[in-house]
């Protein structure tokens, strides 16, 4: 397992991992889109089994198709990981996709602090970095609300230094 | 047009009724609550303040007309587009042999009174369009005030924008080319802040716009410079010295070709110079890191007015690392692309040579299909032809936009101006770009053109917009190229000049030292191939003391420039291929503009090196950069 996280070798960092809440609210969010279609798709199926047999095939493929999006989203909850340097912020995420991203803190314009309901539910928020690069894709999700406070408060201090160069 | 300029000017009394409420002096509302006449529009009670009523502004009264022009010229197509198909109908008609389908006109002509209400809702049509202009008219205004500006229009729904003048980074005046031909002119406040929040101001006669930019731009700056002097109290003495009351324009202008209200820039103490934007903040002197022509401008600064001979040397001193030199006409012009360019440089862009090819088959085809004997399809096809022309025009019309470039040096950057039918003018602020790129498509090969784009730190970066020569020869890219970025700092055994040709030119360049320059770049693995068969091998970068250079493209070449300090974030990534071919791709993030940087494909280890190498090599360098500033505050006392 550690060998997919350490793709970023040359970096002295101590990752963090966010809430392992994360992946479960994650999969909820998830369930909640594909269990209904499953719901109706094994009703149609129960229905019309004698007409069309194969209508079984699809709720299967939607229930298989679930638990592989299910293990990734897990997989990718935990290869979340960000870390707080001296100079900057390196997030980095992915399991297929190998993503990092670093922020230096004096390149901060604003911090977004967003918690939508099942966030809340599970006492998450995310935290979003802006700088002046509209590129620039710096999220954290799935912080514990206290971290999440704590980061952005710590990061606008940080942010305060002279914004170099704009 | 006789409307008065704005700030104190006496109103000159004149016969116009219709420009009567709009000739109210654009003074700021706490100084002259008083002068305001009974003809003020009944200002919505939210708008009442006990202590100074608001005094809104009206703007033309044609505006709402010039707006709704679109829908005009909208029903006029529509109508046209009708006419089109009954002709068409009729001629092939005509083409059958039959008579011409008459009956709809035979049946109008027994019916008197159909044509008579035909053309009496059409005049109720235009009664009511009338009244609707006339009231949104009436709601359109603009205020200001001594801290902001408020624009307010919309009948049913009502908009009011506000903008502080602290913020508006640069005011542009617009002549689109209908208001352009009835002598009126747009100002466009460009904001710190998301899209589309920029206050277009429309629409005003060209001499009020022009008045009321200067006013308002020697309101920004005062603006400018009392946070500036809040801010760092110990520079407030030298940065006010360094506004001087001598106001140097753009280099070497003749005083007085340009419209400027002097009498106010003198009433108020500060320059108010036509096209001035946020000034280049010269209480900093000249910085490493900047780039050449922010130098430059804070040089100029100290120069005297019209010292054109000097400023050129001044130029040619500081673009020694590239190996350009500049010749500054009398006007104080360094670039001028005459129209001819232009012309020939869009019709050798890759998109109008497809579409022309495009027509050009659809027409040989018609033809060969009449040949054929196939009659009913000769029309059809001519017809589909013509949207396709269209397209072809309206791209090539764009283009002429950037007819007439004219370049001006000035001590707040580069003053532009450019418009064939309707003229732009801008200012682009050399100390705030963010990035620079030269590209060349395919076709512009043969006359060694280029085109220099670039990357704002502001909103609105549209491609469209962000050009800082739309095209040029080698010596006149390099030449804006130099000006935008500052000295490379290069090893000594290569010149950036060099750096620069081979950058453009890969290994085709015949600089003399080419090969010591070839050894800078760090080109892609031979593995990446199968994901860039073709560019692979041009594309390559380089780190020198102060720029990241990325070479790309081999058709359409392309180079971009980063400078360090300028860099915002920087993200690593890798797909799966990319995992499987051992590769990994570095992105500079940069502001929103035509350049995204990437160093793509490079090996995962040079691009894991990169990422953090590079993010280090930013934080110093802004680090300098900072330090710099810092240290010049301290020193002067």
């Amino acid at each position: 397992m550690s060998r997919e996280f350490n793709y970023l070798s040359g970096t002295d960092a101590d990752f963090n991992r966010v809430s392992p809440k994360y992946g479960l609210k994650e999969t909820i969010a998830t369930l909640t889109m594909l269990v209904p279609m499953i719901i109706v798709a094994l009703v149609f199926a129960i229905i019309f089994t004698s007409e069309v047999p194969w209508l079984h095939a699809i709720w299967a493929c939607l229930v298989a198709f679930t638990v592989f999006l299910i293990v990734i989203i897990i997989r990718q909850a935990k290869a979340i990981g960000y870390a707080e340097r001296a100079d900057d912020l390196l997030i980095r995420r992915g399991i297929m996709f190998h993503k990092a991203t670093v922020v230096p803190y004096g390149r901060l314009q604003f911090v977004d602090v967003d918690a939508g309901p099942l966030d809340r539910m599970f006492g998450l928020a995310t935290v979003k970095l802006h700088t002046a690069s509209a590129a620039t894709d710096a999220t954290i999700p799935g912080l514990p609300r206290a971290e999440a406070d704590r980061l952005r408060d710590s990061l606008a201090g940080l942010g305060q230094a002279n914004l170099a160069g704009l | 047009m006789t409307e008065d300029g704005p700030n104190g000017q006496p109103p000159e009394p004149t016969g116009d009724p219709a420009t009567e409420p709009a000739r109210e002096p654009a003074a700021e509302t706490s100084t002259d609550p008083a002068a305001e006449p009974a003809t003020e529009p009944a200002a919505e009670p939210a708008d009442q303040d006990a202590a100074a009523p608001e005094v809104w502004h009206r703007v033309h009264p044609l505006t709402p007309i010039l707006e709704s022009f679109g829908v005009l010229v909208g029903i006029f197509i529509a109508a046209a587009y009708g006419l089109q198909n009954f002709a068409q109908t009729a001629i092939e008609n005509l083409a059958r042999g039959d008579g011409v389908d008459l009956g709809f006109a035979g049946w109008l002509r027994t019916h008197p009174l159909v044509i008579l209400g035909g053309v009496g809702g059409l005049v109720l049509i235009l009664l009511i369009t009338a009244l609707f202009s006339w009231l949104a008219w009436r709601v359109m205004g603009y205020r200001i005030d001594s801290e902001s500006i408020y624009y307010r229009r919309g009948l049913l729904s009502k908009k009011l924008r506000k903008a502080r003048l602290d913020r508006v980074q640069s005011i542009d005046l617009q002549q689109k080319l209908l208001p352009r031909l009835l002598g009126m002119a747009e100002l466009v406040f460009d904001v710190a802040g998301g899209t589309d929040s920029n206050i277009s101001l429309k629409y005003l006669s060209k001499k009020r716009a022009e008045g009321l930019r200067d006013e308002l731009l020697t309101a920004v700056r005062e603006k400018r410079q009392g946070a500036h002097q809040g801010e760092r109290t110990p520079a407030s003495g030298g940065s006010a010295e360094s506004v001087p009351g001598t106001a140097p324009g753009a280099v070497g202008v003749p005083a007085g070709t340009e419209p400027r209200a002097s009498g106010d820039a003198e009433a108020t103490g500060a320059p108010a110079d036509s096209g001035a934007e946020p000034a280049i903040d010269r209480s900093v002197p000249e910085r490493r890191d900047d780039s050449i022509g922010v130098r430059l401008s804070k040089r100029l600064g100290s120069l005297a007015e019209g010292a054109s001979q000097e400023a050129e040397s001044s130029i040619n001193e500081l673009l020694a690392p590239y190996n350009v030199s500049a010749d500054i006409s009398d006007e104080g012009e360094i670039v001028r692309v005459p129209v001819h360019r232009v012309v020939v440089s869009s019709l050798l862009k890759s998109e109008t040579i497809i579409s022309v090819l495009v027509v050009l088959i659809v027409i040989a085809a018609a033809i060969v299909l009449l040949a054929m004997g196939l009659t009913e399809a000769f029309i059809p096809m001519l017809v589909a032809v013509i949207p396709g022309l269209f397209a072809a025009f309206s791209a090539f019309r764009k283009n002429l936009d950037n007819a007439n470039f004219v370049v001006k040096l000035g001590e707040n950057g580069l003053a532009v101006n450019h418009g064939l039918v309707s003229t732009s003018r801008k200012v682009i602020p050399l100390d705030r770009l963010q990035a620079v790129c030269l590209h060349q498509p395919l076709l512009w090969r043969w006359a060694g053109w280029w085109k220099v784009e670039y990357n704002l730190a502001s909103a609105g970066g549209s491609g469209e917009t962000n050009i800082l020569l739309p095209v040029g020869d080698i010596d006149q890219a390099r030449l804006m190229v130099g000006l935008a970025l500052p000295d490379p700092q290069m090893p000594d055994e290569v010149s950036a000049a060099t750096l620069v040709r081979s950058a453009m030119y890969d290994r085709k360049s015949e600089d003399p030292q080419a090969e010591a320059a070839e050894e800078l770049f760090h080109g892609q693995p031979r593995s990446s191939r199968l994901i860039d068969p073709l560019v692979w091998k041009r594309r390559a970068y380089v780190v020198t003391g102060s720029l990241l250079v990325l070479r790309m493209g081999v058709l359409d070449r392309r180079v971009d420039f980063v400078p360090h300090v300028r860099v915002q974030s920087m993200s690593y990534h890798q797909g799966p291929l990319m995992r499987a071919l051992g590769l990994g791709t570095v992105a500079v993030h940069s502001t929103a503009g035509p350049i995204d940087p990437r160093v793509t494909h490079q090996s995962v280890d040079d691009a894991k090196r990169f990422f953090s190498e590079h993010s280090e090599r930013t934080r110093l360098a802004r680090q300098r950069y900072d330090e710099e500033a810092r240290r010049a505050k301290e020193g002067r006392p």
